[in-house]
């Protein structure tokens, strides 16, 4: 494949041989806090492609209506000594890299374990460029963008007003997983000890998943859609909005399992209307037109359906 | 004949066809003959018997919706990147595990298969009382070997990540590690609790996940000379 062309951007290299223009190196706020910003302007064609990896610090991604990628970071570093901080400070590299249609923009950090530095991002991205973003320590906000995978360690993923032509996929460790108005053919939501919440999003397929947080989706379900939604100690919850009847299946090890709506249930207990649980641990059956799938579990959590 | 030669009708005996005298059924008559006097034969009609029934005992299950969405979501993304831009973890897929089951589980069929055709003809009599063949892997097996790479390739790498990052994956997965106690406990308590099978591949799952993230996290942050390494440790002192 041809390549359109190449350009790498060193933007940050050793004390001394900073490119004028592109940072401002400043004392924070903080004491012993120094900060140095980065701008960039790049430019996606129509259906492109950005990726960023930053190990720590906040990062927040808007679409905007050009096709203009902008990219606006804080480099900081706190160290009781500015002038080590400062040195500290001209070590975090910002590589953004530009080709074939595709933004790549990387930080890389010295490595001692406990460096105390970070780089928060606030960037704009046309509307219809494919985003995937890798953090360790820092939240990750994004609005309006097409969205194919956010992950980060600890910190919270919050995903509004998004799409993706095919799969979304946003996961964190310790923090909170949270979707509003995401529509996507496919959603896979995961994290650890974090809860995970989805508001008014469409999916043909959804998998949910929290160890030990909470699971919970509100909004319509879509007619033939999958939703997957499970944690282990964590509760499950449902709050359905609109007439899509569904098949559900939902079993807690030794939590409850309770729904608002008249389930026609089914299994070894054989059918009959009701409602709530056949029993208080399991729900089989269905309700209205059974066009959607519910598959919900939880080990020690309970599991509820209501209405919104 | 051979045991190995009746291969053809074991499956429809097993499925209940009998000779019934008629020309087309000579080959199930021919077994049923050797059947009577086999006791390797008998114990495999027996055990394939017991297979057949407990299969259909089971309960239907709905190929769950991550199955999918999780293969369909890694083909793509792996497809979508050159080799030289993949993570070290897209080198484990998170459903790596379960084709890894599938995989060893076909293998041990496949070995039996072959076990038993490379048996001897004739078996003798007192086969009959011989001990029945090991048990298949459990299902977490698979997971425990991906598992126990998987850690000692992040204890290799540890000292890339910062001791914040250590902390926070450290707790998460002793927070696997509970989910996966608790849910061994209730299989301990309810064997065929088809539950608490789900919550342990899950929380498994979960784990070679984390672990996978983990390596992958150790690779990004390994991106910095040992030159720039060393002068960053001085004035971070």
């Amino acid at each position: 494949m041809k390549r359109a062309r190449v350009f790498v951007f060193v933007v940050a290299t050793l004390a001394g041989a900073l490119p004028a223009g592109a940072q401002t190196p400043s004392t924070g706020l903080g004491a012993g806090e120094v900060t140095e910003r980065f701008s960039r302007t790049s430019h996606l064609d129509a259906n492109g492609a950005f990726d960023l990896v930053n190990l720590h610090g906040n990062i927040v991604i808007t679409a905007g209506s050009g096709r203009d990628v902008t990219i606006e970071a804080v480099k900081r570093v706190e160290r009781p000594n500015q002038n080590a901080a400062r040195a500290l400070l001209q070590m975090i590299d910002i590589q953004v890299v530009e080709e074939a249609n595709r933004i790549d923009i990387r930080t890389s950090y010295p490595r001692p374990r406990n460096f105390p530095g970070s780089v928060d991002f606030t960037i704009t991205v046309p509307a219809d460029a494919s985003v995937s973003v890798r953090a360790t320590g820092g939240s990750i906000r994004a609005t309006g963008i097409r969205v194919e995978a956010l992950r980060t360690v600890s910190g919270d993923i919050d995903l509004v007003d998004a799409s993706a032509d095919r799969f979304a996929t946003a996961s964190a460790v310790s923090g909170n997983v949270t979707v509003r108005g995401l529509t996507a053919s496919a959603i896979q939501l995961t994290t650890v000890s974090g809860n995970v919440r989805v508001d008014n999003s469409t999916a043909d397929r959804l998998m949910a998943r929290a160890v030990s947080g909470d699971v919970e989706y509100a909004g319509e379900l879509a007619r033939s859609g999958r939703y997957e939604l499970i944690s282990h100690s964590g509760d499950v919850r449902l709050l359905l909005s609109g007439s899509t009847g569904f098949d559900v299946q939902a079993n807690s090890f030794s939590g409850s399992v309770q729904s608002d709506f008249p389930i026609t249930r089914r299994g070894r207990g054989g059918e009959g209307n009701g409602r709530g649980a056949a029993t208080p641990r399991a729900i089989r059956g269905t309700f209205g037109d059974a066009s959607a799938l519910l598959v919900l579990r939880a080990f020690s959590g309970s599991i509820s359906i209501g209405r919104r | 004949m051979s045991c190995e030669s009746y291969e053809d009708v074991l499956g429809d005996y097993v499925d209940g066809a009998r000779a019934s005298g008629l020309p087309g059924d000579a080959r199930l008559a021919a077994f049923e003959r050797h059947l009577a006097g086999c006791a390797r034969c008998q114990a495999l009609v027996a055990d394939l018997t017991s297979i057949r029934g407990a299969a259909a005992r089971l309960e239907e299950h709905v190929p769950p919706p991550r199955l999918w969405t999780r293969v369909a979501a890694s083909i793509a993304e792996q497809q979508r990147r050159p080799w030289w831009r993949r993570p070290l973890a897209d080198a484990f897929p998170s459903w790596a595990p379960v084709a890894v089951a599938v995989s060893l589980a076909l293998l041990i069929a496949g070995a039996t298969w072959l076990a038993w055709k490379q048996e001897p003809a004739q078996a003798p009599q007192e086969a009959v009382g011989a001990p029945a063949e090991p048990e298949a892997a459990p299902a977490e097996q698979p997971y425990e070997a991906a598992i126990a790479g998987l850690e000692q390739l992040a204890a290799s790498q540890d000292a890339s990540l910062d001791a914040d990052t250590r902390a926070v994956l450290k707790q998460n997965l002793a927070v696997l590690d509970r989910a996966i106690s608790e849910s061994r406990a209730a299989l301990a308590d309810e064997p065929a609790n088809a539950l608490a099978q789900e919550s342990l591949l899950d929380a498994l799952d979960t784990k070679v996940a984390l672990l996978q993230d983990t390596v992958a996290l150790a690779a990004d942050a390994d991106t910095v000379s040992d030159d720039a390494a060393g002068a960053a440790k001085e004035l971070n002192q």
